[in-house]
């Protein structure tokens, strides 16, 4: 299989990948506010009762929501392929983030028999989606937990800063990458990226065999073996939905209303053309949001708004160098960007752009068609103290 | 040149001529391979028998007319993913036929029984059979492109399907409890509840026409076609049989077709002429599947027809003895003085 050498702005320099690179018009992404998660688990029963309740499928959490550092699903996925690939290296340069990735990826990182270097989880280590819930660490373990504040570590600065003892919720479904491992792991070319519409990765459960390179090679581990049809399935991004300019199940019911799904321009440079997607707003325009584990090498299509409580070693090594600007992004808020947040979960139709003019914000559809309007600041309107007997 | 001295100079000369005899025929041998339109060497002769064949049984007593050959398997090393080492070295290929059907029997040593594909890390025995559909043999690596190969695959886990019934997720964790399954219940084919109709729509794979998802198996062996690595596809008729039986390490296979099914997809066998043929084998509990295998070379196989002469004549050898006997003829013809 030749090696191509493929684009990948998350990590500010082309990279080896199997195929040439390949990016589809528009790409279905999505927008996490970790701050917000409460770990409702509203999203992963969403998906569970659309999707995979089936037999052969009891195992199977397209959407999860897993407390780190320990919890995980399948259990330390990140952790073991953390260790195969060593420390998250990036230099100063003219990536996106201002660095380039100076490490290896999955792929550059291959051993000589393999497409790219990952590993197959046993049936155990799936049986346990919310392992360790709710369970913190300490960032200063000899003075055992606290609920001190070490501003020295501050996240983003100005409020607040990193706890020394903490966790917090990490939302994960397939990140429908632009180089998706899945799809160069598979001897079948049954994995494909929907090129000509939104960038969905889907598997093709007629041509699937069940060889589980995908489920060995997704660092996020979101192809997962079918017992009863022996083949493997994945998050389809709910495309039946997506194609309908709907949101996906896990988007739409998120109680915290932490998410925000819809298509975007595939390259940064495209994406500043159209700020007015609120994708391309808060991904490539402000860079509020970033990456989960950019170093892998797959260009991953879910963004997170990162949690202002962790220390930054932490999320840098998960995030990558954009956290530094996400943060302070975050922390100091205008009206524009805080318009753009206060349209998660307002509508389940998806907004293709937004606009925001006298403390309104408002979203179109594809047609341009008006699809929600909400005020930013909402209008605080205290009772008075005479009609307080009233009902 | 006249022709005495001609004459007179092979007489002078003949450990020259002796050599160039050599030499003329010696790279016919290599060259010939790629010259002729026939196999040099039969590897594997399928014997022709005058009653039913053995289609279903592996330890039939009929499998002693057979010539048993053993062939040695290596690594897959052309395309990723790779595995050096598989653990399979090397397979005994018999084959018989009656002038209808022709039957296929492997036997290779794996001392685990691996028939379970009902868990993330299970992986099934299986072993294959490749022919070329056209005349020219192709790629060893699944083919080329408009040039196919028919490959048999048998596998152990449809085998336990048959051989007891559908494995299902209780069958690896008997002691799982899930609430309700809302749109299958009871065992294959699925019942929907309240509906009390019989639908796939809730199984993926099956709904989708996969026959690897399909519940109900009627042969463990799949009849597939590819043109190149990632082309592996069933075809829609599936004509090949068999069974499989492992006993005291030993895995044994039969795999039975009719010689002609008149499908130009399908690799054709004709009485007194040769095919090629290639042999994989998989081991499941050293996670052998897709490209990671034992595989032979390309061999050859002829498929025998009634004949007065007791054995086969190896092209391949005749050509090495023709070369030496004519080297030795002339040399040892009337000694000559060869230095003065």
């Amino acid at each position: 299989m030749a090696i191509e050498k493929v684009r990948n702005w998350q990590l500010g320099r082309d990279m080896d990948y199997p195929y040439e690179e390949a990016r589809p018009k528009k790409q279905y992404a999505a927008v996490f506010n970790i701050n917000k998660c409460i770990a409702c688990q509203t999203c992963t029963m969403a998906c569970k009762s659309t999707w995979t309740y089936s037999k052969g499928q009891e195992h199977m959490w397209w959407n999860n929501v897993e407390t780190k550092p320990y919890g995980g699903y399948p259990q330390f996925w990140d952790h073991k392929l953390l260790e195969k690939l060593g420390p998250n290296k990036w230099s100063s340069g003219t990536g996106h983030y201002g660095s380039v990735y100076s490490g290896k990826t999955i792929f550059e990182a291959a051993p000589l028999t393999e497409v790219g270097t990952g590993y197959l989880p046993e049936d155990k280590e799936w049986q346990s989606p919310n392992i360790f819930e709710d369970t913190p660490t300490s960032t200063n373990p000899e003075k055992g937990p606290d609920n001190s504040v070490d501003l020295e570590t501050t996240g983003g600065g100005g409020r607040g800063g990193a706890h020394t003892t903490w966790f917090f919720y990490l939302q994960r479904i397939c990140n429908h990458c632009t180089h998706p491992a899945c799809l160069a792991a598979c001897p079948r070319k049954a994995i494909y990226k929907r090129q000509d519409s939104d960038g969905i990765v889907l598997i093709d459960q007629k041509r699937c065999r069940g060889y589980r390179k995908c489920v060995e090679l997704c660092p996020y581990k979101k192809p997962m073996y079918n017992l009863a049809t022996r083949i493997s399935e994945k998050c389809i991004g709910c495309y039946p939905r997506v194609e309908q300019g709907i949101e996906a199940r896990c988007m739409s019911a998120c109680v915290g209303k932490i998410r925000l799904q819809g298509l975007k321009e595939s390259l940064p440079e495209d994406a500043e053309q159209n700020p007015e997607n609120p994708l391309n707003y808060l991904i490539h325009v402000r860079k509020i949001a970033v990456p989960l584990y950019p170093q892998y090498g797959t260009e991953p299509n879910v963004y997170y708004i990162p949690p202002r409580w962790i220390h930054k070693k932490f999320l840098y090594q998960m995030f990558g160098p954009g956290i530094d600007e996400a943060l302070k992004v975050y922390e100091n808020m205008d009206e524009e960007l805080l318009g753009v947040l206060s349209l998660f979960r307002t509508t389940r139709k998806i907004i293709e752009r937004f606009s925001i003019n006298n403390n309104m914000a408002v979203g179109y559809d594809a047609k341009d068609h008006e699809i929600i309007r909400t005020p930013i600041d909402e209008p605080v309107i205290v009772r008075p103290p005479k009609y307080h007997n009233t009902s | 040149m006249p022709i005495g001295k001609l004459k007179e100079l092979v007489k002078k000369q003949k450990l020259v001529i002796a050599f160039i005899i050599f030499i003329i025929f010696w790279p016919v041998v290599f060259i010939g391979s790629a010259v002729f339109p026939f196999p040099l060497q039969t590897d594997i002769v399928s014997k022709q028998v005058d009653q039913s064949l053995p289609i279903m049984d592996p330890d039939s007593s009929l499998w002693a007319q057979a010539l048993p050959n053993e062939i040695p398997l290596g690594a897959q090393t052309v395309t990723k993913p790779i595995l050096a080492t598989p653990s399979i070295h090397t397979v005994t290929v018999s084959s018989l036929h009656n002038d209808s059907w022709i039957v296929f029997r492997l036997e290779w040593e794996d001392s685990i029984k691996d028939v379970s594909t009902v868990g993330t890390e299970f992986y099934q025995d299986a072993a294959a059979l490749q022919f070329p559909v056209l005349d020219e043999t192709p790629f060893l690596g699944m083919g080329e492109e408009e040039q196919p190969v028919n490959i048999w695959q048998w596998r152990s886990d449809w085998q336990e399907d048959i051989n007891e019934a559908y494995k299902e997720v209780e069958d690896t964790y008997p002691n799982m409890w899930v609430d309700f399954y809302p749109f299958s219940i009871s065992e294959p084919p699925y019942i929907i509840p309240l509906l009390e109709t019989i639908d796939n729509v809730a199984v993926p794979g099956w709904a989708a026409e996969n026959p690897l998802s399909q519940p109900i198996k009627v042969t463990p062996i799949s009849d597939l076609i590819a043109e190149g690595f990632g082309t592996l596809t069933f075809k829609p008729d599936q004509k090949v049989i068999g069974r499989g039986v492992w006993e005291n390490g030993v895995w044994k296979v039969v795999y039975a077709r009719p010689l002609d099914t008149g499908d130009p997809s399908d690799t054709q066998f004709t009485v007194g002429e040769e095919n090629s043929i290639a042999i994989a084998v998989w081991d499941g509990d050293n996670r052998e599947v897709d490209g990671r295998k034992g595989v032979s070379a390309w061999l050859t196989m002829k498929v025998e027809g009634s004949s007065f002469l007791p054995f086969s004549i190896n092209i391949d050898d005749a050509f090495s003895s023709l070369a030496l006997v004519g080297t030795a003829a002339v040399l040892l013809s009337k000694p000559t003085r060869y230095i003065r």
